[in-house]
């Protein structure tokens, strides 16, 4: 275990950031009218991301996109591992739709994000999280749908448990000063494009770290290779330099409570973009999170100015039916 | 009207018989098949492209249901198009020839109308004005929520300090138009705060030739929603010629590299939205 004398400072996480086309608007104003109706209130709904960015994206530390679109809401469409065909990561959660703008300011937005959080803290505890970590990257969404105008109010929330005690990085470096063997480099890229899961396990083959040639393991070998295991791999859809998106959040939580470590190394693997590799390796010192009472959550996405409230769109000069026809004439 | 050419032209598209040998040499068009080889491609050299199957409802049997249209999201969109205008015809236009006319002009179905009647609808409405503030958010209805200091600060004055940036942003789809034999470019840009722009907002980041002329509003042939599009009724002919001018100056080209070479194209229509191409095939 290494001395952690120069605690830098805690960690920071940068935030998801919800895209939702116009045709995610359509079809839930469609499921809205011809599904819920007027007494159903929830929707399932599935999120993708890219971990892949354009160098422009990456350039100016974009925000990381979680795209909501017409598929969002197909029945079935719940499993959150990396689709091959689009090489992205699935997000899923629940919408829940409300009738009016006050409607909207009155549900409790404490206990909203508590209740959005605790399938993420019920995975971690009953060990699901093991078998599937995606369980841990979830979302919940309010919605007022203006019907008639065309204008969605609406507010994401991406659920991190957030316990007392922050975690702290103790150590961050580039990959390549951590890895230098230009092999284990490539093994770890190529398992972070190949992957269903956002994340897996590191352990060097050999006895000796020296040695530098690494394999990687499914989280779940975890409890069978512990003695092991020299590092958590994330596949991270981050743009900032250093900093680890917020998937990580959960999952750092998920290490205190299964496996009660004081620290633990991870490693964020980032596509390599204009041949530059930004991924980076971090010690993290977590904190003890007991399994009682669950920690608190947070995670209501910010607007665009910063501020904690909901976003408006108005559609009506693509979805207004009069206003389209006047255009097309 | 162009509610009519519509009609028409989705009717000789249902009695046209699909391209099946290529003429991708003698015309610049693409038959089907070489689309998907083409989006196969991209996808492959471009990862932050990929295929999607869009609306099941709207499939066409022509293409494969799970590669009906290429697709990349969220891409960064920093300046307005007439800022690098005129760079950016120079680069273009100067070599080409007969001089952007060619393509540029509208046949008379195309849709200048479309284009100017559906911004001037627009300014009788509540997003009208143009700009990127047009929609508010509800600014003045914030919560109290927890603080949580482990985010880091993406909006606000917070955020001025570091080196985040908040830009425009555009969705970009590329469909195969059975009727003109080629590709169609789609796009739906956000503003700064990640609200969907008005379509005379996303007309400034078009070039002026276009914006006013070659651009509509319309129903996505795979999507359940309406995108600005570029009129596709000239693009073969300005592929002949980037096909060609390639060929003479010795260098080779195939067919699967059609996407690539008409991204390059379109890169001239829409000069600041920094999608991904591969400078695979450069004129």
């Amino acid at each position: 275990t290494p001395h952690f004398r120069h605690l830098s400072c805690c960690s920071h996480f940068q935030p998801w950031s919800s895209h939702c086309d116009p045709a995610f608007w359509h079809t839930l104003a469609d499921r809205k009218i011809n599904v819920l109706r007027l007494h159903g209130h929830t929707l399932p709904i599935f999120g993708t991301y890219p971990v892949a960015h354009t160098a422009s994206a990456y350039l100016h530390s974009l925000a990381p996109p979680v795209f909501f679109d017409q598929l969002s809401f197909t029945q079935g469409n719940t499993e959150p591992t990396r689709d091959s065909a689009s090489g992205m990561f699935g997000i899923t959660g629940t919408v829940h739709l409300v009738d009016s703008l006050e409607a909207f300011k009155a549900v409790d937005k404490a206990r909203f994000l508590h209740d959005a959080g605790k399938p993420a803290w019920e995975a971690i505890l009953s060990g699901a999280a093991l078998e599937n970590p995606s369980l841990l990257n979830v979302t919940a969404a309010l919605v007022y749908p203006d019907l008639k105008q065309h204008v969605f109010t609406y507010w994401f929330a991406f659920p991190a448990l957030s316990p007392d005690t922050e975690f702290r990085v103790a150590a961050c470096k580039p990959l390549g000063s951590v890895y230098p063997n230009g092999s284990d480099q490539a093994l770890l890229h190529n398992a972070a494009s190949s992957q269903k899961e956002p994340c897996f396990l590191v352990r060097h083959r050999g006895s000796n770290a020296a040695s530098g040639i690494v394999e990687t393991l499914p989280l779940k070998a975890w409890s069978t290779a512990q003695a092991n295991v020299t590092a958590l791999a994330v596949v991270d859809a981050g743009t900032v330099p250093n900093c680890p998106s917020w998937l990580l959040r959960n999952l750092l939580v998920f290490v205190c409570v299964t496996y009660k470590l004081q620290w633990v190394r991870v490693i964020c693997l980032r596509p390599t973009v204009g041949g530059s590799d930004s991924s980076f390796v971090m010690d993290v010192v977590l904190p003890t999170i007991p399994r009682q009472p669950p920690p608190r959550v947070v995670g209501w996405e910010k607007t665009g100015k910063g501020a904690n409230g909901p976003r408006t769109v108005n559609l009506a000069e693509f979805m207004d039916p009069v206003r389209l026809a006047a255009a097309a004439s | 009207c162009a509610k009519m050419q519509n009609l028409f032209r989705s009717v000789v598209e249902s009695i046209t018989p699909t391209l099946k040998t290529s003429h991708f040499f003698e015309n610049g068009v693409l038959t089907p098949e070489e689309f998907v080889k083409a989006g196969d491609l991209l996808v492959y050299k471009c990862p932050t492209w990929s295929w999607t199957g869009g609306d099941p409802a709207r499939t066409k049997p022509y293409l494969p249901p799970d590669k009906q249209c290429l697709v990349t999201k969220g891409v960064p969109c920093l300046r307005r198009a007439r800022q690098v205008e005129a760079s950016v015809r120079d680069e273009f236009f100067v070599s080409s020839g007969e001089g952007e006319e060619d393509w540029v002009a509208t046949s008379s179905e195309a849709g200048p109308t479309g284009a100017a009647s559906s911004s001037g609808a627009a300014s009788g409405g509540p997003a009208a004005a143009g700009g990127d503030d047009d929609i508010p958010d509800i600014d003045d209805y914030t919560e109290d929520v927890e603080d949580d200091p482990s985010a880091l600060s993406t909006g606000g004055a917070a955020a001025a300090d570091s080196n985040i940036l908040r830009t425009r942003t555009y969705d970009l789809t590329i469909t195969y138009d059975k009727y003109y034999q080629t590709l169609r470019i789609w796009l739906f840009g956000y503003n700064e705060s990640g609200q969907p722009l008005t379509a005379k907002g996303m007309f400034e980041d078009i070039s002026a030739d276009h914006a006013n002329k070659t651009v509509t509003i319309e129903q996505h042939p795979h999507l359940p929603a309406h995108y600005a599009t570029i009129h596709p009724c000239k693009h073969s002919a300005v592929m002949k010629k980037l096909i060609d001018k390639m060929q003479e100056s010795g260098k080779e080209i195939r067919p699967d590299q059609y996407v690539f070479l008409f991204l390059k194209f379109i890169s001239a229509v829409i000069p600041t939205i920094e999608y991904d191409y591969t400078i695979e095939v450069s004129s």
